[in-house]
């Protein structure tokens, strides 16, 4: 009997290990994913403008959210889907027609989907990065970038350095550098950072 | 032939009581089970542990509330299992006047309702200030007359003899309690133990009228709060919740089974 009670034990005990584990796993997998947003806010009395970035496109449609404090299970900031009708597009501008308490999401740190939990952070300008512009058309507008020295440049590829607002956030650094939406900027650093997080490929990668 | 008669009808009679017991298992067990292939059955791919990745690794807020809740659990059960081994000693080995008469009202308040102590409750808390507080739930769930009722019953079976030797022996009542008289006791202790801590797992009404902040609200009171959406969250939630009394009752059955026995000379 006492045999048997010492495996119940050993097995719990396991099982609470394992636990333990996953309590420590969790916190650092919900850091990770949760997305950091830039969000502008409006006092409600006039309209809200937000640029083009705030519009997240997925395979049906475009999307605009605001932030939402979240209550129960879900608990802290969440995105809101707007409804089509509660907004218009002007040429690269978004206009509202009420405020949000906890603001709009203008930029986020990768695609927002509704419900997704979100750390708002207010963006400032960081230290001097590289960066990888894939432009899709020839209409680059360098002579208007300030502060961006570019690298390299082959066809429609341009390796720049500039010091972008940080984090890193794709449609932000679009903004800064006049791009079109079809456009695409990669942050080195943030490559660097995702492959250190894979540390098999970081090594196949530096070895390269 | 009479004795084949009866042999066969004896035989009938193992078969159907075999059976009936087989059918109350089955339906004892049918809630768990079901539980279980709800949490890894998925309509397009049939099986799916993403419920369990969602429970476990997604996010940390189910594990955080269910050691938080498994904290609030031991508190009261470790208070619990003090005040009950205490008043038990009292009840069994001590003269005082009135005893009968307390014993008689813990009887009586362990008939009653738990709903019935639930606004006399309330108000005690509100006047310490105490509401909304884990204290709310630790300080009233320290006094339950089920681990008093047991640990007397317990206490009554163990000999004056050896207790009024150790006396003389120069034993004061703690060493008494501890090197004698609980030993002794093993079983009920375990018994009062497993009940006190089933108790406070699972309580609901308690949590609902004490406390308003849902962050503070145990594991067995949010778990009905997940959206309907996420049901197979839910689910995998109640197999995290069925662990701590499975581990308790896979231990402890037989010191449970043996602790509800009562009256035996020791």
């Amino acid at each position: 009997m006492k045999g048997k009670k010492g495996k119940v034990i050993c097995f719990f005990a396991l099982i609470t290990w394992g636990l333990v584990v996953c309590k420590s796993l969790s916190a650092s997998i919900e850091q990770q994913m949760t997305v950091q947003v830039a969000a502008v806010t409006s006092d409600g009395f006039s309209e809200t403008e937000l640029s083009a970035g705030a519009l997240f496109q997925d395979d049906a449609s475009a999307h605009l959210y605001q932030v939402v404090k979240g209550e129960g299970w879900e608990s802290g900031y969440r995105a809101q889907e707007i409804s089509l009708y509660d907004y218009w597009t002007e040429e690269d501008d978004i206009s509202l027609i009420y405020g949000s308490e906890y603001g709009f999401v203008q930029y986020a740190s990768k695609m927002v989907t509704e419900g997704d939990l979100i750390q708002i952070v207010h963006p400032h300008t960081g230290k001097e990065g590289d960066y990888l512009v894939v432009e899709s058309e020839e209409s680059l507008l360098e002579e208007a970038w300030e502060g961006v020295s570019v690298t390299e440049k082959k066809g429609k590829a341009i390796l720049l350095s500039m010091a972008a607002k940080q984090p890193y956030m794709e449609a932000q650094v679009k903004d800064q550098l006049l791009l079109s939406d079809n456009s695409r900027v990669y942050s080195l650093e943030e490559v660097n950072d995702f492959l250190k997080n894979v540390p098999l490929s970081y090594s196949h990668f530096c070895h390269k | 032939m009479g004795q084949k008669k009866g042999g066969v009808s004896e035989l009938r009679r193992n078969i159907f009581s075999d059976f009936f017991a087989l059918f109350l298992v089955m339906i004892s067990l049918a809630p768990f089970i079901i539980v279980l292939i709800n949490s890894i059955y998925q309509q397009e791919t049939w099986i799916s542990f993403q419920a369990y990745y969602d429970v476990f690794l997604s996010s940390p807020q189910y594990l955080l509330r269910f050691w938080r809740s498994l904290g609030i659990c031991l508190c009261i059960t470790a208070r619990q299992v003090f005040v009950s081994v205490l008043a038990g000693y009292g009840f069994a080995k001590c003269k005082f006047p009135g005893k009968n008469m307390m014993f008689f009202f813990l009887m009586i308040l362990m008939v009653l309702p738990l709903q019935v102590t639930l606004v006399p409750n309330y108000i005690m808390l509100d006047r310490l200030n105490l509401l909304g507080t884990d204290a709310s739930l630790i300080l009233p769930g320290m006094f339950v007359p089920l681990g008093t009722f047991i640990m007397t019953q317990s206490f009554k079976a163990v000999s004056s003899e050896i207790i009024d030797v150790a006396k003389l022996d120069g034993c004061g009542i703690p060493r008494i309690l501890l090197h004698i008289v609980v030993p002794m006791s093993k079983g009920s202790l375990a018994c009062v133990c497993l009940l006190s801590f089933l108790d406070s797992w699972n309580m609901v009404e308690q949590p609902i009228a004490f406390l308003k902040d849902f962050a503070k609200y145990p594991i067995s009171v949010a778990l009905a709060y997940v959206s309907t959406g996420d049901s197979i969250q839910q689910i995998a939630c109640c197999i995290l919740v069925m662990l701590p009394p499975l581990f308790l009752f896979s231990c402890f059955h037989k010191e449970m089974v043996e602790g509800i026995v009562f009256g035996e000379e020791k």
